[in-house]
């Protein structure tokens, strides 16, 4: 899945999409500030940083990727109106479109009565449309045998923070790519993790 | 994101009086401590625990068997009391849901600490919780096997849809958004712990977990998203916590009967959930962290802010039956007179006095903090509560029944042994459904407790430039 | 990229959820049952060759709920005289001598909670092929019809489809209308 995002692809996709040249090289660390820091220099220095993995989320890193707000929220409110006014319009429409049956002597158009699953409705469509968006949108689904999921340390989803650096860049100067890293005192450089 | 709004950081702060993580955690402790009880042989006391829980789950799955083949004669129900056990046991489950969806969504709405500890096994608690409320509507029909008529989907009835103005119907809608919510919210929160589970195992599990943890890899994109997801879904099952008992309680206040015909029921349903749900909460966590040695990460901390809860949810309670006998004084309505007078001194009195004893007395010992603190206290008066939370619900359904306007049609409800022996499989059902989760599930989330200590060391470094 | 066409999972998933959508909507019902019976009955040549009505032996079906099944003796009226060699028929003189009814099998059957009246239909002037089909083309006698409550709402919608005393009698107004729950739930 190609991401419409400035900066790049993202890393959690097949990597048939990527460009044969390109070469991701993960800087590892083990800290969540020095990650931070990593990036912020990397940037400074024209680096292209595509992507951080962490094992939890750390707040603020998605405006140091200069990652546009999500518009998930979008999806939630979106869905939970259209949620809503089918479900208010089907109750409508059977009581006193299809089948205007009497009931205990209340009016076919009962409104109150019909709040309670207008509301529930709402609410379960605004849920599912914002779990299956983020599903969608990431390309999180069960892997088959086989599969392999794009992890750049065996560790980011324990104690370990992944900068993932793109040598894409034409200002890319490998010597200085090296000095950064010795700066940033990194725990350790997978070179080329993603060679097409 | 901000995470600094001061208030609220501060009464977090305040409320947290012990420290909610213990000893030095670093990351990497954390992931091998929650993972532990994953990754070790289970032990003696879990096998003893899953093996009753087992049989009690078979006990009740055969008596549902034999209930759905015999009928609900098998019960002790009467043409005057229509509603027994079954309904009794259905508020009774729902209501323990409760607390786990307030734990996770409204105290994540609040930025309450404490609560990612104990987010997770609540929530767990909720879903089997759900589960076994929802069998007991589906055996009191009678015809399980039609149930799906409960639903609007195009049929050879005329295409007869529903009576989308009926309480029954809502409660359809009401349990199946809430149980569909909260499996969505846990399964969401799961998804980076069962990548942290699937990183560290080999063979078959990490296929298991591979599958299950839908390829995690903990890129900043997908976290951006998922945090803004949690956050949606907190805000969405937030209404619902305060809907699905408020719904429950409709079925009884919309109908006619004395002591059911009342406009308190809504919020004093919704009261009693969270206070029977975090009292089962605390018993359940008591359990886990002494079984599955977790006392660092689920803290006296966490067990004091509980306890705190269950003290006012369980003293607004008592305001509610105040409440409701002043009312049905004070309206001047002979049946809702009578129907109070005959809770309280009538062939069920011995019920309501254990219920106002279990649910308004006990609590107040919260007030010591010593017995905040004391893990036996805190034990025995979570269970005592579910008692009472129970006799409540039972209190409303039997009494009202049994004696409404017509004395000629009174009657007595006792529960036949099928009743009682259902009641013991939904206990067996949902100890199993746990007892396979701690062993299956990370009981805490590794994220967000890692999150935690993130915010702790950059705020003590933040201190230490100041 | 489409959620269904995506992953062989998704795209499972997609299937099945449709699956579900429109298999609800076939519901089973005993639509052709045809059981066997203990004695071999003709309603061809009965109702049909020989153009006995209906109500000569279904004499219920006027008066009552129920249509009836004949008595053994309805039988004999005729087959003292008719056929009375033929081992069939000798089954059921057999039984009138005994004095033992029939165990004839039940072919139609309603729901537990619906109320079905043969009078009313009878004087609605619906004829007994309307909802049991050409009986006198059967050799053993099939259910026909669905005999589905949205079966039964097919006509019950359009008034019955029929201007007759017993519906004008009925007072007008809400609660009193052929689609009411309490028209066939009572």
């Amino acid at each position: 899945m190609l991401t419409t995002e400035p900066g790049g692809v993202t890393t959690a996709t097949a990597p048939r999409e990527w460009s044969p040249t390109r070469r991701i090289h993960a800087l590892i660390f083990s800290d969540p500030e020095r990650t931070v820091q990593a990036v912020r220099l990397l940037k400074s220095r024209n680096f292209i940083v595509v992507d951080v993995h962490t094992p939890f989320p750390i707040h603020g890193l998605e405006e140091e990727l200069g990652l546009r707000p999500t518009r998930l929220g979008v999806v939630t409110l979106v869905a939970g109106i259209v949620g809503g006014l089918i479900a208010l319009w089907f109750q409508i429409w059977v009581h006193t479109v299809d089948w205007p049956i009497d009931i205990g002597g209340k009016d076919d158009l009962a409104l109150p009565g019909l709040v309670p699953v207008t509301f529930e409705m709402i609410v379960l469509a605004a849920a599912l449309a914002t779990v299956f968006g983020l599903l969608w949108r990431r390309g999180l689904y069960p892997r088959l045998e086989g599969e392999r999921v794009a992890l750049p340390h065996s560790r980011v989803t324990d104690d370990r923070f992944a900068v993932l650096v793109d040598e894409r860049n034409a200002r890319f100067d490998p010597r200085r790519f090296v000095e950064t890293c010795r700066e940033l005192e990194v725990e350790e450089v997978i070179e080329g993790w993603k060679v097409q | 994101m901000a995470v600094t709004e001061v208030p609220w950081e501060q009464r977090t702060e305040a409320a947290a009086e012990e420290p909610l993580l213990t000893g030095t955690p670093t990351f990497t402790s954390i992931t091998r401590d929650i993972s532990a009880p994953l990754e070790r042989r289970a032990s003696l006391a879990w096998w003893v625990a899953f093996l009753v829980a087992l049989s009690m789950l078979g006990l009740g799955f055969w008596l549902v068997v034999d209930t759905i083949r015999t009928g609900i004669g098998l019960w002790g129900l009467n043409r005057t009391v229509g509603w027994g056990f079954a309904i009794t046991n259905f508020v009774f489950w729902v209501g323990i849901g409760h607390a786990g969806t307030a734990i996770s969504a409204i105290l994540l709405l609040l930025r309450q600490r404490f609560r990612t500890s104990i987010a997770r096994a609540a929530e767990a608690m909720t879903i089997f919780a759900v589960m076994c409320a929802g069998i007991f509507p589906l055996i009191h029909m009678g015809r399980p096997w039609l149930a799906m008529w409960v639903f609007p989907y195009p049929n050879s009835r005329g295409a007869l849809w529903l009576n989308f103005r009926s309480p029954l119907l809502w409660d359809v809608f009401a349990i199946g958004t809430y149980f569909t919510v909260s499996l969505l919210f846990w399964y969401v929160g799961l998804v980076p712990d069962l990548a942290t589970v699937r990183d560290r195992a080999s063979g078959i599990r990490k296929r298991i977990y591979g599958w299950l943890s839908l390829g995690w890899n903990g890129s900043t994109r997908t976290w951006q998203r998922y945090e803004k997801a949690c956050l949606l879904l907190a805000g969405l099952a937030t209404p619902l916590v305060v809907s699905v008992h408020t719904v429950v309680s409709f079925d009884f206040a919309t109908s006619v009967i004395p002591g059911w015909h009342t406009t308190i029921f809504p919020p004093y349903f919704v009261v009693g959930a969270l206070f029977s749900g975090f009292a089962m909460v605390m018993t359940l966590l008591i359990i886990t962290r002494r079984v599955l040695h977790l006392e660092a990460f689920i803290t006296v901390g966490h067990l004091q802010a509980m306890a705190k809860i269950i003290l006012a949810t369980g003293s607004l309670v008592g305001v509610a039956y105040g409440t409701e006998l002043f009312m049905a004084w004070y309206s001047g309505n002979p049946y809702e007179r009578f129907t109070f007078f005959n809770r309280a001194f009538g062939p069920y009195a011995w019920a309501y006095w254990l219920m106002v004893f279990c649910n308004v007395i006990v609590p107040q010992i919260f007030w010591s903090a010593r017995a905040r603190r004391s893990i036996a206290v805190l034990f025995t008066a979570s269970i005592l509560v579910n008692v009472g939370m129970w006799f409540e619900r039972f209190n409303i359904v039997a009494t009202s029944l049994a004696r409404d306007f017509l004395p000629s049609s009174w009657s007595h409800y006792t529960p036949s042994w099928v009743e009682v022996g259902i009641l013991l499989g939904s206990f067996g059902l949902f100890f199993t459904c746990y007892l396979l989760f701690v062993r299956f599930a990370p009981v805490i989330s590794y994220h967000e407790v890692k999150h935690t200590l993130a915010e702790q060391q950059s705020g003590d470094s933040e201190h230490a430039h100041d | 990229m489409s959620l269904l066409t995506s992953h062989p999972i998704r795209r499972g998933l997609g299937l099945v959820g449709l699956a579900l959508l429109c298999g609800t909507a076939c519901e089973p019902n005993n639509q052709g049952y045809a059981p066997e019976q203990p004695v071999v009955y003709s309603h061809a040549v009965h109702a049909g060759t020989m153009q006995i009505p209906c109500q000569y032996c279904h004499f219920g079906a006027s008066e009552s709920r129920y249509a009836g099944v004949p008595p053994a003796s309805i039988c004999m009226n005729c087959h003292a005289q008719v056929l009375p060699e033929h081992p069939e028929v000798q089954k059921v003189a057999a039984a009138l001598a005994e004095n033992r009814p029939i165990e004839w099998v039940r072919v139609h059957r309603l729901p537990d909670h619906a109320t079905f009246d043969h009078s009313i239909h009878v004087a609605a002037d619906l004829t007994c092929q309307t909802c049991h089909g050409p009986v006198e083309t059967m050799g053993r006698v099939e259910q026909w019809a669905p005999l589905t409550m949205g079966w039964c709402l097919d006509c019950h919608r359009q008034g019955g489809g029929i201007e007759t005393a017993s519906v004008a009698a009925r007072p007008a107004g809400r609660g009193n209308e052929l689609t009411d729950c309490s028209s066939c739930h009572h």
